[in-house]
């Protein structure tokens, strides 16, 4: 199907009289070997909480519904960072915030004592995207290699078949 | 792929207002369910009009190179504080213990965090506290403790560049968000020996200026306005550059969820303006701020085409 551009325009300025987060690009490769669980999974629902050192982060529970590398429950619960307690908000520009009914692919590793995190944060998190009509899709960056050097939009089912032969190859 | 189809409705206007809303390009740090207001710091956390930071008393990341830790944190903030449009100046403070017992405390630290809280592939974040205005009250910077850093004059291939990492990160630290622009130093990703964030493009000058004013900026400078549609509907997320005619790209914005951009504090020229889908490397991701500030999820079902 063909995608159009949005606009383009060429404007003359006139003067008005008035008026966290840096990340080392991972390819699909490097997020599959890095990641111990990949997932497509729905936000149930989130809880924010305070971590031993004081920093205020949000434990967000992921319905699974296709697993592409890993053993995991049927329900997990994923450390996100940054949160809101008792009108004090913690914000960690980049990191990923999940709603109740968002799905994404999910790249997690462990972090300290065992809680789930998301792989370079924004990096190990590609919400899917309810195309209609067709299958749901990802977005996807060039970075990634693997096939998806082009970017664009690419089905759900097309990222976790590549992740499960990245998964399955001989380190 | 699937999707819409047919054609997009393009809109555009271009206009000076006399009396300007509030901004909203280069991205900013957004209060929740704001409608685009910027987070801004509180007033009475700065010193005389400066921010107060701190280093970290105990250097133990991987830092290689001649320069010292503190050395390369006071060129970073230096970066910011040389921006002619903003009046945002920094004071230090001394020492203080790695990262805060309490993230509230006041006390703005540049330090180091262990790898496995930041998650892999993460260089350095910043952990900003807000209160019940909106308004930051305290902002820790930390690079990872798992990473290797240079702390070179030159650029070193072998490690990612420590200051280029701090000046991003010193930016989030002022209330910006991440820029679709992959050569403003708030783009969110660096690479080993890339060294080109450690000066600022007017796209990360102008949105400093916006935040924190020097003088009557942006008294002089023009605005863009307009509305990018998609088949009549309102495109949010869309990522909006202005571009001189020569073609070098000077600021960029993203639209609201009524499709609406504005991008204020250009200089005059004659602009090319396009959006595009932030399909990468800068994805809705990156900006998940933007969509907090807005309480939207982004319009995604569409591609961009040059014609």
């Amino acid at each position: 199907m063909r995608r159009e551009w949005i606009l383009c325009l060429i404007a003359v300025l006139v003067p008005t009289g008035a008026h966290a987060l840096t990340l080392a690009p991972m390819s699909l490769a490097e997020m599959t070997t890095t990641a111990e669980t990949v997932v497509r999974a729905r936000c149930l629902d989130r809880a924010t909480t305070r971590t031993e050192d004081g920093a205020i982060e949000t434990v967000v529970r992921f319905e699974v519904l296709e697993v592409a590398k890993g053993d995991p429950a049927k329900v997990i619960e994923v450390h996100q960072l940054g949160g809101e307690i008792d009108g004090t908000a913690m914000v960690v520009p980049g990191a990923p915030v999940s709603e109740p009914g968002d799905e994404a692919l999910l790249f997690l590793e462990s972090a300290r004592g065992g809680d789930l995190r998301v792989v370079g944060m924004a990096l190990g998190y590609l919400p899917v995207v309810a195309a209609s009509p067709g299958p749901a899709v990802v977005r996807v960056a060039p970075y990634l290699g693997a096939g998806f050097e082009g970017g664009g939009l690419r089905p759900v089912g097309d990222v976790l078949s590549r992740v499960r032969r990245l998964a399955e190859k001989p380190r | 792929m699937s999707g819409r189809a047919g054609r997009v409705g393009a809109l555009a206007l271009c206009v000076a207002l006399l009396v300007p809303p509030p901004a909203w390009a280069y991205a900013f740090l957004l209060v929740p369910q704001g409608q685009g207001t910027p987070r801004r710091w509180e007033s009475s956390r700065l010193l005389e009009g400066r921010f107060p930071w701190f280093l970290t008393n105990a250097v133990d990341g991987r830092l290689a190179g001649e320069r010292g830790f503190g050395e390369v944190v006071t060129a970073a903030f230096g970066h910011w504080e040389a921006v002619s449009e903003s009046s945002a100046a920094f004071s230090f403070r001394g020492e203080a213990a790695q990262r805060n017992s309490n993230p509230s405390d006041g006390r703005n630290v540049v330090g180091f965090a262990d790898a496995r809280v930041l998650a892999s592939g993460v260089l350095g974040a910043t952990f900003i506290t807000t209160n019940a205005e909106g308004r930051i009250t305290d902002a820790d910077i930390v690079l990872s403790r798992g990473v290797d850093f240079s702390t070179r004059l030159e650029a070193f291939a072998g490690a990612y560049d420590a200051e280029s990492v701090l000046t991003h990160e010193i930016g989030h630290l002022l209330g910006l968000d991440h820029s679709g622009l992959v050569r403003a130093t708030m783009a969110p990703f660096t690479d080993r020996g890339d060294v080109h964030q450690r000066s600022l493009e007017t796209d990360d000058a102008i949105g400093a200026g916006i935040l924190y004013p020097e003088g009557a900026f942006p008294a002089g400078r023009g605005s863009l306005v307009g509305t990018v549609s998609l088949e009549g509907a309102e495109v949010f997320l869309a990522h909006v550059v202005a571009t001189k005619i020569h073609g070098r790209a000077v600021a960029s914005g993203y639209t609201r969820p009524d499709g609406t951009y504005r991008i204020d504090g250009l200089p005059p020229d004659v602009y090319v303006v396009h959006a595009e889908r932030l399909d990468g490397p800068v994805r809705p991701s990156n900006v998940a701020g933007l969509r907090e500030g807005f309480g939207l999820a982004e319009t995604t079902d569409y591609e961009t085409t040059f014609h």
